[in-house]
């Protein structure tokens, strides 16, 4: 699936090089967009056309969600996943809500091959 | 002398098994990341002052923690604390030994943030779902420095009495120890027992 982008929003520098780098592995046709917070990742797609969303839950301003449900009415088919340390069953559900997959950390192979699959189902 | 924590011998002990079950996973999630096997020590529950934790750890040590608060049921100070030089190790073993070391001296902010943030969500979440409560958990914060100049930065003095629940995760293959605490001030002890209260009531036991 060539020219598929996906913006991925961490704060954690360390977090987006580490996603880049398994994504880049796994699948060297993606273009990655990365942003550190919800108000870059907001500007950023007002220049850029994005397919697929990997977003961290604990950011500082908005989190993961209250970004999501910002992007949602834009993007109602776009293929989101919350990528997040916060592995409360509370977080998974409210992603069950919004229909949007749930991944753990740590970032390592199988989590992101896991959202990757989700993204190309 | 360490006081032992004034606890029924019930609660005492549930709040031992929530926090074994959170430090599983959060050992379980560190291990991952850094590819190595994580011993546990048993976890001890104290009341302490400050200075207590500061002589653990060795007052002319330069440490490292991170530190999230927790709000929900009860409020929590939760900290992932390492020795400098043991820091400097973890970040080796999650980045990679490839990566030159100005580099990873340039990352060893942000790594070890990152680690703290899995980790210390690792805790909370097990204790979380354990309890069928849910919880805030702040975002990370790093600091380096002596361990009385971590305390202070946040808010904790050498005469704070504190309920901490302190476990040691010792990597097997490397020299290095790393201390995962839950801070309690005197007024979040109510809402603590409150809420082991209440999990205890649901199993029938009180």
């Amino acid at each position: 699936m060539p020219g598929k982008t996906i913006l991925i929003v961490d704060d954690s520098k360390v977090s987006r090089m580490m996603i880049s780098a398994l994504i880049t592995d796994i699948d060297n046709s993606f273009k990655l967009v990365e942003a550190e917070n919800g108000d870059h990742a907001l500007e950023v797609i007002k220049t850029e056309k994005i397919d697929y969303f990997s977003v961290d839950y604990n950011m500082p301003g908005m989190n993961g969600l209250e970004l999501i449900d910002k992007l949602k009415p834009n993007y109602p088919d776009a293929k989101m996943s919350l990528l997040t340390a916060n592995v409360q069953d509370g977080i998974r559900t409210e992603c069950d809500e919004r229909r949007i997959k749930f991944t753990d950390k740590p970032v390592n192979e199988s989590c992101i091959k896991a959202m990757l699959e989700y993204f190309h189902g | 002398m360490v006081n032992q924590i004034q606890l029924p011998p019930l609660e005492e002990d549930m709040l031992k098994e929530l926090f074994n079950i959170g430090v599983g996973k959060a050992a379980a999630s560190l291990s991952q990341m850094i590819n190595q096997e994580i011993s546990l020590s048993v976890p001890k529950v104290t009341i302490e002052k400050i200075d207590k934790l500061v002589a653990l750890l060795g007052a002319d040590k330069e440490i490292v923690s991170i530190s999230q608060d927790v709000e929900g049921p009860f409020g929590a100070r939760s900290m992932l604390l390492f020795h400098e030089e043991s820091s400097m190790k973890v970040v080796k073993l999650m980045l990679g030994k490839q990566m030159p070391d100005e580099m990873l001296a340039e990352l060893q902010e942000e790594a070890l943030t990152e680690i703290g943030n899995i980790v210390l969500n690792a805790c909370i979440g097990a204790i979380s779902n354990a309890m069928k409560e849910s919880f805030n958990v702040d975002i990370p914060s790093f600091q380096q420095a002596k361990p009385e100049q971590v305390f202070a930065g946040n808010n904790l003095e050498s005469e704070s009495t504190i309920l901490l629940l302190e476990i040691d995760l010792t990597l097997k293959e490397s020299d290095v120890t790393g201390y995962l605490a839950l801070i309690f001030g005197s007024d979040a002890l109510t809402n603590l027992q409150d809420a082991i209260g209440r999990m205890l009531t649901k199993l029938g036991a009180a």
